[in-house]
C-alpha cells in the first residue's frame, strides 16, 4: 500500500467516523462513541504499518524536533505574557480573567518542568552522565 | 563557515543514472531527503552518510567532503 492510498483511506475513515460521532452525540447515543474512538485509535495505527515505502527518516525527525522546540518556546512565551497581563487586569476582582491568567501561567510552568524532566531523562539515557 | 559538500548527484549518474527514488530506497530514507542533500540544504547523520555511500558503491569520503 502506498502512502497516498493510505492517506486517502485514513481521510475517508475520519470523515465516516466524524459523521457517526456527530450522529451519536445529536441522537444522545453516547455509547456509540466508545467503538468510534476505538476504531479511530486502532485502524489508523494498523493502516500505517501496512505502508511499504519509507515516510519517516532522520530528516523528518529533525524537522519534527525543531518544530516541537519552536512551538514549545513560542507557547511558553505567549502563555506567560498573556497570563501575566490577564492576572494584572483581573487582580482587583479575582474574576474569570484572573483565573485564565493563572491557568496560562501554571500551564507554562508545568510545560517547562516537564521539558526539564524529559531533558534530564534523555541526557542520562544518551550518555550525558559521567 | 565550514560546510559539508557532497557528490551524490554526480555519483548517481555514474551509477547507471540511478534515480533519487532508487537511491532513497537503498539508503533507507525518503526521496525528499536525497533532494535536500543534493541541494546542500541538509547534512546527514554519519549513519545515513555511510548508507548513501554504500548504496552508491563508494567510500564515504568520496561522497562527502568537509571544507
Amino acid at each position: 500500500m502506498s502512502y497516498n492510498q493510505n492517506r486517502l483511506i485514513r481521510l475517508l475513515l475520519l470523515i465516516v467516523m466524524s459523521i457517526l460521532g456527530g450522529w451519536a452525540i445529536v441522537s444522545d447515543n453516547w455509547i456509540f462513541l466508545i467503538p468510534i474512538a476505538v476504531v479511530l485509535g486502532v485502524v489508523p495505527f494498523l493502516l500505517r504499518k501496512r505502508i511499504k515505502e519509507i515516510i519517516v527518516d532522520e530528516r523528518v525527525n529533525t524537522i519534527a524536533r525543531r518544530a516541537s522546540r519552536l512551538t514549545f518556546v513560542v507557547f511558553v512565551i505567549l502563555a506567560v505574557v498573556t497570563g501575566s497581563v490577564l492576572i494584572y487586569l483581573g487582580k482587583e476582582d479575582h474574576d474569570l480573567t484572573f483565573n485564565i491568567g493563572l491557568t496560562l501561567n501554571f500551564a507554562a510552568c508545568a510545560l517547562m518542568l516537564f521539558y526539564w524532566a524529559a531533558y534530564f531523562y534523555y541526557n542520562r539515557k544518551l550518555g550525558g552522565k559521567e | 563557515m565550514p560546510r559539508i559538500n557532497n557528490r551524490i548527484r554526480r555519483l548517481r549518474f555514474d551509477n547507471n543514472e540511478m534515480t533519487q527514488e532508487a537511491l532513497a530506497e537503498r539508503a533507507g530514507c525518503t526521496r525528499q531527503t536525497i533532494i535536500a542533500l543534493e541541494q546542500g540544504k541538509y547534512v546527514p547523520s554519519i549513519e545515513l552518510a555511510f548508507k548513501i555511500a554504500k548504496a552508491l558503491g563508494a567510500k564515504v569520503e568520496e561522497v562527502f567532503q568537509y571544507e
